[in-house]
């Protein structure tokens, strides 16, 4: 049975990539083997592809970078005081509520103003509620998020303006730094 | 249990990012300057590719490894450095071009029937093999066409055509959801045909065997 165009063209991408999965890799070959269509629309991802790479690396290729290790360095020595690393530990709701005020003072953040929890329900996943995601909005100079490691949770970051929102799907802890 | 310890090879490969990060957090100003030096261009690369201006991009790449050693005590391994640091340099940049507010920040992906009507094959004289150096108009159009596209598009172009990342580090790096970075990464691919196709015609059409 043939496949059609519609289901090929999402996946040409992750193909060219590498990241499909073997039976679609196979039928997918299968398809763009007598599909001029979709052989050109391949051929062209992989010409933006090779095009985009080349323009890039052209450009910061002619840069001047020796002296910037020394300039770090540099930076490092004047800039001794120990950094504000902005350490939160999300937890499942209720963990959350109770430690809030904890966790905030740790952070040398007012609870109310810089920092705010709001618990919203998936739409994905309505009837297991209690378990739903987290919304934590960290905000305030001091709140910068460097990184969101969610570990084996999924999750999301939303950026909004001053605004950052790290979402995390279950109620596993994640750490955000 | 003791790490058994292998003899540092005399003179033969440089040290993995390993032993550098491991040497850098005991407070080896050396092992940290190789780290910088081995990842600053890509970091740069990437950098310019996102803000566009040399200095802006020369400004991030810094701060970049400021904030690596700030944040290397916690930096525990379970990701591969450059992935890490891969990740402070996407959100600085992110961070940059917000405050310019260059570009609107919500990624409006194409609904279906935008997809669809681009669904139109190319040119067949795309399937011939691709030409080994870019002319000049199409640099500045891949430069307008990055410039167009939202941070969080040009990004994970930058992130996978450039540094080539795997979609489990895009993943982990823009802290998205796999099929997130699926989604993402075609209609950032998309916007960008968009505006290249026909160059990248002319560009293969130049080359091409022009078969039946
Ligand atoms: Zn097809």
């Amino acid at each position: 049975m043939k496949r059609r165009c519609e289901e090929s063209v999402p996946l040409l991408g992750p193909w060219i990539d590498g990241e499909l999965a073997a039976e679609d890799s196979a039928w997918l070959a299968e398809h763009v083997d007598c599909c001029k269509a979709c052989s050109a629309r391949k051929a062209l991802l992989e010409a933006q592809r090779d095009a985009v790479r080349e323009a890039v690396v052209g450009k910061a290729a002619s840069a001047d970078l020796s002296g910037l290790a020394d300039a770090v360095l540099a930076r490092l020595q004047n800039d001794q005081s120990p950094a504000p690393v902005l350490r939160l530990r999300v937890w499942g709701t209720e963990t959350w509520r109770a430690h809030r005020t904890r966790i905030s003072a740790a952070a040398g953040l007012a609870v109310a103003a810089s920092l705010a929890l709001v618990a919203i329900f998936s739409p994905l996943r309505r009837d297991t509620p209690g378990r739903g995601p987290l919304l934590a909005d960290a905000r305030g100079p001091n709140a910068t998020v460097e990184e969101v490691d969610f570990e084996s949770h999924e999750g999301a970051v939303l950026q909004a303006g001053q605004t950052t929102v790290i979402w995390v799907d279950d109620d596993g802890p994640a750490v955000l730094r | 249990m003791t790490e058994s310890r292998k003899p540092a090879g005399r003179g033969a490969d440089p040290p993995d990012d390993r032993s550098l990060v491991r040497a850098a957090q005991g407070g080896d100003a050396q092992a940290f300057r190789g780290l910088v030096e081995r990842y600053q261009r890509r970091v740069y690369q990437l950098a310019l590719g996102m803000v566009k201006d040399a200095d802006e991009a020369m400004d991030i790449t810094q701060e970049t490894f400021v904030r690596v050693h700030r944040y290397l005590p916690s930096f525990k391994g379970d990701s591969s450095f450059f992935t890490w640091t891969y990740r402070i340099a996407t959100n600085l940049c992110l961070d940059s071009a917000r405050k310019r507010g260059r570009t609107e920040r919500v990624d409006l992906d194409e609904s279906d029937a935008e997809i669809e009507a681009h669904m139109d094959p190319p040119s067949a004289a795309l399937a011939g093999p691709h030409r080994a150096a870019l002319n000049a108009e199409l640099k500045s159009k891949i430069d307008e066409a990055l410039a167009g596209l939202s941070e969080n598009h040009r990004a994970i172009l930058l992130l996978r055509e450039v540094e080539g990342l795997s979609y489990e580090e895009l993943a982990r790096t823009l802290g998205i959801r796999k099929g997130t970075v699926m989604s993402r990464l075609f209609h950032a691919r998309l916007k960008m045909q968009r505006k290249l196709r026909e160059y990248l015609a002319d560009e293969v059409k130049d080359e091409g065997e022009g078969e039946g």
